[in-house]
């Protein structure tokens, strides 16, 4: 077991054996069901949010796990994990090239035998291809001396290396692939050794190998042996992001290309791809060159999937513990504060019948009793209690939608009840442990993580778009404890959506608040029902840190831009008119949607 | 190989070093140390060519040390603009500066006052002089800092803040591998947050973490705030291997940091050198004499201008053997011919 000490523990994917990846891994295609068909796919998510994850389940000793096949052959596809990382391929001395003709050639060829290399290793770790015959080999060794070879003349090699002979075994014919590309890769590298310090032009002549012209006949090749899938190919590139501008276009040509029957390419992000043009300035779009997939998006539209996927993935961790309780009994609610606001509840269910606000007395219970009870907490007993965020659904809406949010905090949790429980087991984490980690998690997201990303942009901090995005994370966080302690009939508020347009600054100031995990953004139909809106959502990571309620029903508030302009410039002012009643729209605009299904689909129904 | 250290009063400096260098180079920036070095010197014969080295996109305080430094080192200074955004603009222009300097001379001497030189710029005209160097010594100067982050309680102390970007080091691209896994190695140093965040972005297969051996920082009261960091960084990392260097012995840090390279033979190999400069300068030799070694550069968004450091009255002189210059392979830095 490689989480020994904590089951919450985050592991890089890559480094998890197949076992142990599909025992824990929760299945999330049906939410995602893009990512394991043919097709390129871009998948757009923060980090942790679970994307290497997905592509290690992909890769094909996991999937023969998984399917219950013994031969490679029976896969739908053969799954190639590209992982790239920071200064694999952005080696600073390719800035020589830039605006060079060269610079195109030279990072193709580059990112192709990358990507090639990985495929022969992926043969070697992740294909477990028996071959007790040799029949295998043989086949293999038949691509290496014919198409296989004929691609690496083609290439420029003027004397191309010779394969091993037909009768060498699978692995030493696959390890001779290996070596080849990390040789070639090696071959660049050193090329761009001779750059660092020159600024004319250095003469390159080894040979070129783009994606047409060789990834793509040497993939179509291999793809048509015995062992093989009959399926496509799908090349995942973790991390696209880490791509240099110049690749990165590459990249995009390749998707261009629309191969996706043989070869698909699944390429993640982390919200920061350069771009999504081509080598040729031509733009690729969705859905016509690829489909696309945000999942914070689809996570925060859809909060009851969500948390079937958390508690999935939190049984499977404390099973492989050991631990023989489930999420829920691990991650208990504070008792005492549920039983009075179950008792809140019960008090609006008895009063529906004259004064309901609901259609069923259950909604009024459900809408009012937790803001009654936060409300209560800040009068009379102001300072003497506090509520608690504790309990697993708590816990689940607070992660907003990022599995890592889960993952973190309930590790510190489990670390720190470990600390004080010597060898006991664990066997739940107390309500009270549970507050305070999610408090300072709240707290470290909006002050010091905050501050860090406002260090890290010099030139936004120095342009004031981060003090505007402060003062509209406080303005609009400040604005929802205000109208959840209110006696407004629909108290839960968590986002606000444009009821005209946003001019260019608010948008900008919006848009970084998403870049950064404090907004996400979607779309709902607009007020007058002719078309569609942007909204907002604020982070319920922030929640603990504005005191509101995370849970079950969300409602989002139409507002005008002038009213956010406000926000930004002035959010104490704000705040205030939010107390006074100013730039709340009546009451029926203020629309309700549940979240326990889909928010926004529930929200454009009741409207 | 043995680096030969000693330590000094600023005052002594003149007096003790024993020998006129050809080409002196030094790097002003916003602390006040950038002087001290070109202050000791300045008035004694000890010196032929200088070069004032300084960062063009700086606060104004770098400017005007500059400024002040070429004055003070008078008429055969020359100010060499570097770009901490671009390290091919920092690279060309060095490299035109020291042809220049150099003019018809061969087998000269250089001293150079590494104090103030970030960590990049450091790295990237080490490996300029390597293809230079031929007999005559390398003498590095390195400014003893009385305090860093001045005023503040060690576990408030900061130097930088933030990570603009990462990079590889111009000059040090390594030979990485497509199909190995990778080994990050980092010399902590009082930035645990930065160092964290190399982390989280490379999320290597393997991480080695060093920190400065007791006794070895450049003053005792360092070692305090580097372990403060370790500790905390070392909180945050689950699995990490750790290790001990030098923060002074150019020699030592380079054995250091090849041993733990050679732990892992199947890995790529990134160095993060964040510690003292002179432990830089031998992660600088450890790369020299094996190519697969990557080093790697996170620019800090921020610096603790205004109390970066107070200046000490000593100064380490470290004279680097021949030995130090060669490389492991006959790969040679090659000299731009245009220039």
């Amino acid at each position: 077991m490689s989480f020994q000490d904590n089951p919450f523990g985050v592991q890089t994917p890559e480094d998890i054996q197949a076992p142990e990846v599909v025992d824990l891994f929760v299945d999330v295609f049906s939410d995602f069901y893009n990512v394991p068909n043919p097709g390129h796919t871009f998948l757009n998510g923060p980090r942790g949010s679970g994307k290497s994850m997905m592509f290690r389940y992909l890769e094909p000793d996991c999937q023969l796990i998984r399917s219950g096949q013994s031969e490679l052959r029976e896969l739908e596809f053969y799954a190639v994990y590209v992982p790239i990382k920071n200064t694999d391929l952005k080696v600073t001395e390719l800035e020589r090239l830039e605006n060079k003709h060269a610079s195109v050639v030279l990072n193709e060829h580059f990112l192709t035998v990358f990507t090639a290399a990985r495929v022969f290793a992926s043969l070697r770790d992740r294909a477990c291809i028996e071959d007790p015959t040799g029949d295998h080999a043989h086949c293999f060794g038949t691509y290496l001396k014919g198409p296989f070879y004929k691609l690496l003349l083609k290439a420029g090699f003027s004397t191309a290396p010779q394969p091993p002979s037909k009768e060498s075994d699978l692995p030493t014919q696959i390890q001779w692939c290996i070596d080849l590309f990390d040789e070639l890769s090696s071959s660049v590298i050193a090329y761009l050794r001779h750059l660092s310090f020159r600024r004319t032009a250095f003469p390159y002549d080894g040979p070129l190998c783009g994606y047409l012209d060789f990834l793509l006949p040497m993939l179509r090749e291999l793809k048509v042996l015995p062992f093989m899938p009959r399926g496509p190919i799908y090349l995942l590139l973790d991390d696209a992001d880490n791509l240099n501008e110049t690749q990165t276009k590459i990249l995009n040509s390749w998707v261009f290309c629309r191969t996706s029957a043989q070869v698909s390419l699944k390429i993640s992000t982390q919200l920061n791809y350069k771009t999504f043009r081509t080598s040729t300035n031509q733009r690729i779009d969705s859905p016509h060159d690829y489909t696309e997939i945000d999942i914070s998006t689809v996570y925060a539209s859809s909060k009851s999937r969500y948390s079937g996927r958390v508690e999935e993935i939190v049984r499977r961790r404390l099973k492989r513990h050991h631990v023989g309780v489930g999420p829920k009994e691990f991650f208990p609610a504070y008792e005492k504060q549920e039983e009075a606001i179950k008792q809140i509840g019960v008090s609006y269910i008895a009063k529906w019948a004259t004064e309901g606000r609901g259609s069923r007395p259950r909604d009024d219970a459900n809408r009012y009793a937790r803001p009654d009870f936060i409300k209560d907490l800040g009068g009379v007993k102001k300072g003497s209690s506090k509520y608690r965020y504790a309990g697993f659904e708590q816990l689940v809406y607070l992660s907003s939608g990022v599995i890592r949010y889960f993952l973190e905090p309930a590790s510190r949790m489990y670390a720190e009840v470990q600390s004080i429980s010597g060898d006991q087991p664990i066997t739940y984490i107390d309500s009270a442990i549970q507050d305070r980690v999610v408090r300072e998690e709240a707290e470290r997201f909006m002050v010091a993580e905050f501050d860090k990303l406002s260090e890290e942009n010099v030139e936004l901090r120095q342009s004031g778009k981060f003090s505007q995005l402060r003062n509209l994370i406080h303005a609009l966080g400040g604005a929802f404890h205000e109208i959840l302690i209110s006696d407004r009939s629909e108290r839960r508020v968590f986002s606000v959506a444009f009821s005209d347009a946003p001019d260019r600054d608010v948008l900008m100031v919006f848009k970084l608040g998403v870049q950064y995990g404090y907004f996400h953004e979607a779309s709902i139909g607009n007020k007058d029902g002719t078309g569609r809106t942007r909204m907002f959502v604020l982070s319920r990571r922030l929640a603990p840190f504005f005191t509101l309620d995370p849970t079950g029903f969300a409602g989002y508030w139409f507002v005008t831009n002038a009213a956010m302009r406000e926000a930004i410039m002035r959010p104490k002012s704000f705040i205030a008119s939010i107390s006074k009643g100013d730039f709340l729209e009546d009451s029926g605009q203020l629309v309700l949607f549940d979240g326990e299904t889909s928010e926004y689909a529930e929200s454009e129904k009741e409207e | 190989m043995m680096s030969q250290n000693q330590i000094l009063k600023l005052s002594d400096l003149a007096k003790d070093v024993s020998r006129r260098f050809d080409i002196f180079i030094c790097s002003a920036s916003y602390e006040e140390r950038c002087k001290s070095v070109a202050n000791a010197l300045a008035d004694h014969q000890i010196v032929g060519k200088r070069l004032v080295c300084f960062n063009q996109k700086s606060s104004s305080a770098v400017a005007s040390n500059a400024e002040y430094l070429t004055n003070r080192l008078g008429s055969n200074a020359e100010q060499v603009l570097l770009d901490k955004t671009s390290p091919l603009v920092t690279a060309d222009n060095l490299q035109r500066a020291l042809s220049r300097a150099e003019g018809d001379g061969n087998d000269l001497s250089y001293l150079v006052d590494i104090t103030t030189f970030t960590h990049e710029a450091l790295l990237i005209l080490l490996r300029l002089l390597q293809s230079r160097v031929k007999r005559s010594p390398v003498v590095l100067a390195y400014a003893v800092a009385e305090e860093y982050s001045v005023g503040l309680p060690p576990e408030q102390k900061w130097l930088s803040k933030g990570i603009t970007d990462i990079r590889s080091v111009l000059g040090y691209p390594g030979d990485s591998k497509p199909s190995r896994k990778s080994h990050l190695i980092i010399l902590v140093g009082f930035e645990f947050d930065r160092a964290e965040r190399l982390i989280d972005e490379y999320q290597p297969h393997v991480i080695s973490l060093g920190f400065g051996q007791p006794g070895s920082a450049t003053a005792t009261q360092h070692e305090q705030i580097n372990r403060l960091a370790f500790a905390q960084l070392a909180s945050k990392v689950s699995k990490y291997k750790e290790f001990e260097f030098s923060c002074v012995d150019v020699a030592a840090v380079e054995a250091a940091v090849s041993v733990q390279a050679s732990l892992f033979p199947d890995c790529n190999v990134i160095v993060a050198p964040m510690n003292t400069k002179l432990s830089t300068v031998g992660v600088a030799g450890a790369a020299f004499r094996n190519i697969e070694i990557q080093l790697c550069y996170a620019s800090a968004s921020l610096y603790n201008v205004e109390g970066y450091s107070k200046p000490g009255d000593k100064c380490i002189l470290a004279t680097l053997p021949r030995e130090y210059w060669k490389s492991a392979s006959t790969i040679k830095a090659p000299r731009d011919p245009s220039v």
